[in-house]
């Protein structure tokens, strides 16, 4: 079965799924045509400086190569993951500060880096409080296409991301091991989300189907 | 008439008048970072002010179709709070590396303190370090001799001239910005500062050159329509378009470009099914969606 219509209109390229570290590297240089190993050899405030210009000298379009993904996110992911391997026990404070400080292109950046990160799990407070967020690409960047929060979320902070994804019109396929997390709990969460919508005479969206059904395997199609 | 306003505080401001910003023309803006109309007593009231000039409002902008950008600084009523003051100076080296981030400002003078003036002079000096323009506000008290101080000190630091636009101007202040190589700002207000027929007359007698117009609309008695109304009463003044095209898009372009950092190339069409419910602005409207999609 495909996947819903809906899936490919929320987004001008289709993302492949999750990028692994040493393909988005080798990607961005042959994009870019820089030496991006000269990188590891930067302080810390250079590397800063380029997590900030990203956009700037690597450009804002997707990249095929790079699994769809803008060329600035990726340069931003390969340098905050440089920075936080070296940080050892101050790795948290520094993602969390560069989160806390970022416009909403760096938050993206950063989210879609964490399982990137040494010893990820730690995030994962950051990750659930950037589900709070009211713009909707921030949103987008840890719920859709991240392998992060099935890995690491709790249950409770999961079925409140998927039905955000919902609430928010990105498509619930995009959530990555939604499979895998699948619950009663969540399963009565849309349940619940379908009733309110038939009671207020409002259109139920065809992804509560998803979640209520189980008609399709979802949350892979993209891998 | 495509149109940019140079200065507007859309933090201050609602959805209804990004709605009627975009059906008017207004295709582009620049957000100042100035007081909220009370005084802010933490750093961190700053870093939350900045993320949300940097992130939120830029967001709810381009839900309107309205590209967002902003100027960052302290503020000269706020200069006048020393631990504030510096806070606020060791903040601003790590956001004025930011894409969208187009000028240092506002800074300039209010009361005409010594603590503005170092304050200016030192966010000009950044300014320099960021290969930033700035965007100097100029005193509503005493604004000539403002005017004339703020002048003096950016030829004194030997700050580009043409790096600098200096706000807020009047009849008795322009002729003292045109003499130099500055550009000049025009806030049309309700009341004060400047109005429509004054602004009509200012750009017959002086031409569009080095003129910018912006609303200056925030959280007091201020008009977000105030730029395409001076086109109207341009117009009717007898105005050429090509001289009120440079007014209201050239000329703004122009001098924020010099930051590198406007990109006004790609603009994504209007979806508002993105923000259909849930944590959007729109709750429970009919959403804006792009022709080809619908």
């Amino acid at each position: 079965v495909a996947v819903p219509s809906d899936a490919k209109r929320h987004s001008e390229v289709i993302l492949h799924g999750p990028l692994d570290r040493e393909r988005a590297l080798a990607a961005l240089e042959a994009h870019s045509g820089m030496d991006l190993n000269d990188w590891r050899d930067l302080g810390d405030r250079e590397l800063e400086s380029l997590f900030a210009a990203a956009a700037r000298l690597f450009g804002t379009s997707p990249v095929a190569a790079l699994a769809g993904r803008p060329a600035d996110e990726v340069a931003r992911g390969l340098l905050l993951q440089i920075q936080v391997g070296r940080a050892n026990g101050s790795g948290l404070a520094l993602v969390e500060d560069r989160f806390r400080c970022g416009d909403n292109r760096e938050r993206q950046a950063i989210l879609r880096a964490l399982p990137w990160l040494d010893d990820p799990r730690r995030f994962v407070r950051l990750a659930v409080h950037a589900c709070r967020t009211n713009v909707t690409p921030v949103f987008e960047a840890i719920a859709c296409d991240n392998p992060y929060p099935a890995e690491h979320f709790s249950d409770d902070a999961f079925n409140q991301m998927v039905l955000k994804t919902m609430f928010v019109g990105l498509p619930v396929a995009r959530v990555v091991g939604l499979d895998r997390r699948r619950s009663a709990e969540l399963r009565r969460m849309a349940e619940g989300y379908a009733s309110e919508r038939r009671a207020a005479g409002r259109p139920v969206p065809d992804d509560v189907a998803l979640l209520t059904g189980g008609l399709l395997q979802l949350g892979e199609h993209a891998a | 008439v495509k149109i940019f306003d140079p200065h507007i505080h859309m933090t201050s401001r609602t959805t209804d008048d990004y709605e009627r910003m975009a059906a008017a023309g207004i295709d582009a803006i620049v957000e100042p970072a100035f007081w909220l109309g009370q005084p802010r007593t933490h750093v961190g009231s700053f870093e939350d002010y900045f993320a949300s000039l940097l992130g939120w409002e830029r967001f709810r902008a381009s839900q309107f179709g309205i590209r967002h950008f902003c100027t960052l600084a302290l503020n000269p009523k706020e200069a006048n709070d020393p631990a504030l003051a510096e806070g606020v100076l060791a903040l601003l080296p790590k956001y004025l590396e930011k894409d969208g981030v187009v000028a240092v400002g506002e800074i300039g003078f209010d009361d005409q303190t010594p603590a503005e003036e170092e304050l200016l002079i030192r966010q000009i000096d950044l300014a320099r370090a960021h290969a930033l323009p700035v965007l100097v506000h100029t005193p509503h008290r005493d604004k000539k001799r403002g005017t004339e101080r703020t002048l003096a000190i950016l030829k004194d630091v030997r700050f580009p001239e043409e790096m600098a636009l200096i706000d807020h101007n009047t009849e008795e202040t322009l002729p003292l910005v045109l003499a130099t190589g500055c550009w000049a700002g025009h806030s049309i207000y309700p009341d004060t500062k400047m109005d429509e027929p004054r602004m009509a007359a200012l750009v017959k007698q002086y031409g569009p050159e080095r003129i910018i117009v912006n609303s200056a609309a925030d959280w007091g008695v201020s008009d977000p329509l105030k730029v395409p109304k001076t086109v109207v009463a341009m117009r009717e003044a007898g105005i050429s378009i090509d001289a009120i095209e440079r007014i209201v898009w050239n000329n703004p372009v122009a001098f924020f470009a010099q930051s590198g950092r406007l990109t006004l190339e790609e603009k994504p069409p209007i979806d508002q099914r993105r923000l259909h419910e849930g944590n959007s602005v729109l709750r429970g409207q009919l959403p804006v969606v792009p022709p080809a999609a619908s």
